[in-house]
């Protein structure tokens, strides 16, 4: 509380009570009489902390769009000190792996973990009496998730808010304080990430009130900094795949881009002795998505690697994560670069374990619909009650607050994720961009064209084949008319493309998208084990990784006057919203094994220019 | 081992939703089959001749059974999809007498393979083998399947079992599938889901007369689901895909059903269901359907009847973009 009072006095302040120097001309000095117990937070957001400005020093517990200090969770690793490994070098289990980070020491690691901590100041109190003091505490809710530090000495600190106190010196010269979270917000019953910390002394109190900046996921819209992938170097299906993906990346960024643009994990290194990744599923095992608080010079960004909670080995419970997502905390976990691992095996529901893979977790990109704004878009999963990802990871991603989920059924998937059928592309549109939607019925009605039009003999899936390298290789090509003469797949197909209009009309409901903004992207569907899985490569489900360009799964389409009809649909459909179309093949390693180019690859996007705060969310 | 096959991966898993949980993996991991001996013997004897006659059918098909594991050991949910790749085999062995039979081997005789060790493998294995026989419409494997069914090895093998039975659709063991398929047990579910590819009249009425009766949503999700497969428009405009003498009332039965669902239900994922259903069986007198059944309905139905022709006049499978 900023109760100032003033009280006339003698130049007889008692010796000892510190500067100034009492005058004992006989003038009469203002001196405060009431304490100078004042708490201030960077409330403004520009990164300082400012005690003479009324934007920070009033409404200090009042948290919006446009006011309120912000801090992270301080879970990156800034000295990269944290192990993976055991003393006999094999990667420790899974929740072994997670215990290490920043936050979960008392210690300032390094200047740069300096800058992942939230600025507090207490004002000077000069006139503090001598043997005053002042306590620091926590909201009771958050005092399990924050640590305090103080600047002595030079040096910053831990500052035990149940012991420690600051001194009068310090009180009288004021203090400098930094704050961290040691964890996101998992559980907003739990604990919401508005933390309020309260200065007291001589019966006065004075708060701040904080709030944990949440963890957001990157959307179609924001610009790509680096794409991965999964390499395996001799395998014929990872060469093509990534041939194709390095030439499309160069096409558009410029000769030899895809040099730093294009990070290859070599899927078969051994990260411990016993885990080698083997997994081309690069979208499916991790999602990168940051979190940011502002600074004087801009936002600080974290990225935060949430590693997917498939469970594998649910017998072993300190380490029944997938092998490969040990790279979140084995590769990825580093400066200002944090690991995420949720999981409840408790709850653990074998049935959907694949709706934890991270192709069921797309964002919708920004927009406002029915008086609401989502400025950094809203998440978008498979998930209906009775199959739906983990729930302990679904709490934590609603706990975040900022992109309420838009959840569909993908229950009729083999697979089971959002990107099998619906993807996003930047438009010069009011909104600002457009839905891509697989369409089983314009499939149809092409090929039904082409035979029509006396060309029922062509073949697609030319040159393919179903499997490779053992004697079970089969040619893939089929004729259009026999295509259209399988009932299972126009069975599935019909279904397909009904259950696939349910997710769009939530979509639309949602989002307050128009037919006009959809764009019908035309792939067939086949049934195994009762769901449904893309016939074609599914060409929705590609890598969106410039402006201008989407990189597609090559359709293996019929050629008509040597032209495939799919991919001249599909150019043609998406240039109509300036938009590009390159050619990934995936046939071998992907298709053919139940996923596409998006499947295989992963994003990292600018987040610098995110400045989530303003989102009043 | 070839590299591409061990780092395959896959899927699925999903299961619709009435698929069993997983304190049931054990009875999901099919036992041995128990054939009636006589079924057995016929096996047993025609298999020397298949063997010769469809040599490499057979040999592919044990290449897949012996990179089951590893098609497995990465998967992307709880199984690798077996069915794709054996129905290009299937498809490679159209012609060769007796090539079904490389299918239902390994399921009929483990023994002569090494059969995958993991759970899911197994599962994913023999309910390919199944689903890909099914693509030879061979009444040599009737035999089999009947023999699955009728003992019950697992969901997967039942539902597989049950869907190459109604494809064939031979009207005893139509007869025996809509039985079961109404009749309470461990294998009503999946002989269900299996019905959606038996498109023969009687799997309509029976579908339909459990669409009117089913109160258990996950059940009842899977009659509608069944009835949209079985009906597809884009399925019964394939010529000789259903008898021409039961297409309009194999197509009517299937679009009453779903619509008695829809109107009776109270969860809305099986209200989307069935109408998923009648959009994709998009039966020309669906229209006619939903005035029919307008007198007498709640003002709730009347909204969703609404809703429903609604949807109807843009219906998604007609695919006239």
């Amino acid at each position: 509380m900023n109760r100032f009072a003033l009280m006339v006095v003698g130049s007889l302040l008692a010796a000892g009570c510190g500067n100034p120097v009492p005058n004992f001309g006989g003038d009469l000095h203002p001196v405060p009489l009431a304490p100078l117990v004042v708490l201030v937070a960077d409330a403004n957001r520009n990164g300082t902390i400012d005690f003479a400005d009324p934007t920070e020093t009033t409404d200090k517990t009042t948290w919006n769009a446009v006011h309120g200090a912000i801090m992270l969770a301080n879970i990156d690793d800034d000295q990269s000190r944290c192990v993976s490994k055991d003393a006999s070098g094999r990667l420790l289990p899974d929740t072994e792996l997670l215990k290490c980070n920043d936050g979960a020491d008392t210690v300032i690691n390094g200047e740069s973990d300096l800058l992942d901590l939230a600025p507090l100041g207490v004002q000077a109190w000069p006139y503090a009496p001598d043997g005053m003091t002042a306590g620091l505490a926590v909201d009771a809710a958050s005092a399990p998730h924050v640590h305090l530090f103080i600047k002595r000495g030079g040096a910053f600190t831990f500052f035990d808010w149940t012991t420690d106190r600051l001194s009068t010196d310090e009180l009288r010269a004021g203090a400098t304080l930094a704050i961290e979270a040691t964890d996101i917000v998992r559980d907003r019953a739990v604990w919401d990430g508005f933390v309020t910390v309260t200065l007291s002394s001589a019966n006065v109190t004075d708060a701040v009130k904080l709030r944990v900046a949440p963890v957001i996921t990157q959307h179609h819209l924001a610009t790509e900094k680096q794409v991965y992938v999964s390499a395996f170097a001799h395998d014929p299906g990872s060469v093509a795949t990534r041939a194709s993906l390095k030439a499309a990346i160069d096409a558009v960024k410029g000769a030899n881009a895809s040099a730093t643009f294009l990070t290859e994990i070599n899927a078969e290194q051994n990260i411990g002795g016993a885990y080698p990744y083997e997994d081309q599923w690069t979208q499916d095992y991790f999602e990168i998505a940051y979190m940011s608080m502002p600074t004087a010079t801009g936002a600080h960004v974290i990225d935060v690697f949430y590693r997917s909670a498939n469970v594998y080995y649910p017998g072993t419970p300190n380490n029944p994560l997938r092998d490969a997502g040990k790279v979140v905390f084995a590769k990825f976990r580093g400066p200002d670069s944090a690991g995420i691992s949720i999981f409840d095996l408790a709850t653990h529901n074998p049935d959907s374990d694949s709706l934890n893979s991270y192709g069921n977790l797309e964002t919708i990109p920004p927009f406002s619909n029915a008086g609401k704004d989502y400025p950094q878009g809203r998440l978008f999963r498979g998930n209906i009650p009775t199959f739906g990802p983990d729930p302990a990871f679904e709490k934590m991603l609603e706990a975040q607050a900022l992109q309420p989920p838009v959840y569909v059924d993908t229950s009729w998937l083999l697979v089971g994720h959002v990107d099998e059928t619906i993807s996003f592309v930047k438009a010069a549109t009011p909104r600002g961009w457009v839905m891509l939607v697989n369409d089983a019925a314009l499939a149809r009605t092409m090929l039904q064209a082409q035979v029509t039009a006396g060309n029922s003999a062509v073949k697609m899936f030319t040159g393919e084949k179903w499997v490779d390298d053992n004697n079970v290789e089969t040619p893939a090509e089929i004729a259009i008319s026999d295509v259209l003469a399988k009932t299972d797949v126009m069975s599935e197909s019909s279904t397909s493309a009904a259950h696939i209009d349910s997710q769009v009309q939530i979509l639309k409901a949602e989002t307050g998208l128009t037919d006009a903004e959809i764009i019908h992207i035309p792939y067939l569907h086949e049934p195994v084990m009762g769901v449904s899985l893309a016939y074609q490569p599914g060409t929705v489900n590609g890598l969106y990784f410039a402006d201008d360009t989407f990189a597609a799964p090559d359709p293996h389409g019929p050629q008509i006057n040597g032209v495939d009809i799919f991919k001249t649909q599909m150019e043609t459909a998406l240039g109509t919203v300036g938009v590009k179309v390159k050619w990934v093949e995936d046939w071998d390693l992907y298709h053919r094994l139940a996923g596409e180019v998006h499947c295989g690859t992963n994003s990292r996007r600018n987040a610098a220019d995110q400045t989530w705060w303003t989102s009043g969310r | 081992m070839p590299v591409s096959l061990r780092r395959s991966l896959v899927v699925v898993a999903v299961v619709s939703a009435s698929l069993a949980s997983a304190a049931d993996q054990a009875a999901l991991v099919a036992p041995t089959l128990k054939l009636d001996p006589v079924v057995l013997q016929k096996f047993d004897l025609a298999l020397p001749r298949a063997r010769v006659d469809a040599a490499t059918v057979f040999s592919s098909v044990r290449g897949v059974v012996a990179h089951a594991d590893a098609f497995d050991a990465k998967r992307r949910g709880r199984f690798f999809p077996m069915t794709p790749l054996l129905r290009d085999v299937a498809r490679a062995g159209q012609g060769h007498r007796g090539a079904v039979l490389a299918f239902l081997e390994p399921v009929v005789h483990p023994e002569h393979f090494a059969m995958p060790r993991s759970p899911s493998a197994l599962i994913s294995l023999r309910a390919g083998l199944l689903e890909a026989s099914a693509d030879f419409k061979d009444p040599l494997a009737a035999p089999v399947y009947r023999g699955i069914v009728q003992t019950g090895t697992g969901y997967y093998d039942v539902r597989a079992a049950a869907e190459a039975l109604g494809t064939l659709g031979l009207e005893p063991d139509v007869a025996m599938l809509s039985k079961l398929a109404t009749t309470p047990g461990p294998s009503q579910d999946a002989v269900i889901s299996g019905l959606g590819s038996c498109r023969r009249l009687a799997a309509a009425v029976a579908l339909t007369d459990l669409a009117t009766t089913e109160r258990d949503v996950k059940r009842a999700t899977l009659v509608v689901g069944s009835l949209g497969r079985l009906a597809s428009a884009w399925v019964l405009a394939i010529p000789h895909a259903v008898p021409a003498n039961e297409l309009q009332p194999l197509r009517h039965t299937a679009a009453v059903g779903a619509l008695a669902v829809y109107l009776s239900a109270v969860e809305p994922s099986l209200r989307d269901a069935a109408s998923d259903a009648l959009m994709t069986i998009d039966a020309p007198e669906s229209k006619a359907l939903i005035e029919a059944a307008r007198p007498g309905a709640t003002e709730k139905q009347q909204a969703a009847l609404d809703a429903l022709s609604s949807r109807f006049d843009r219906n998604p499978t007609r695919g006239s973009r």
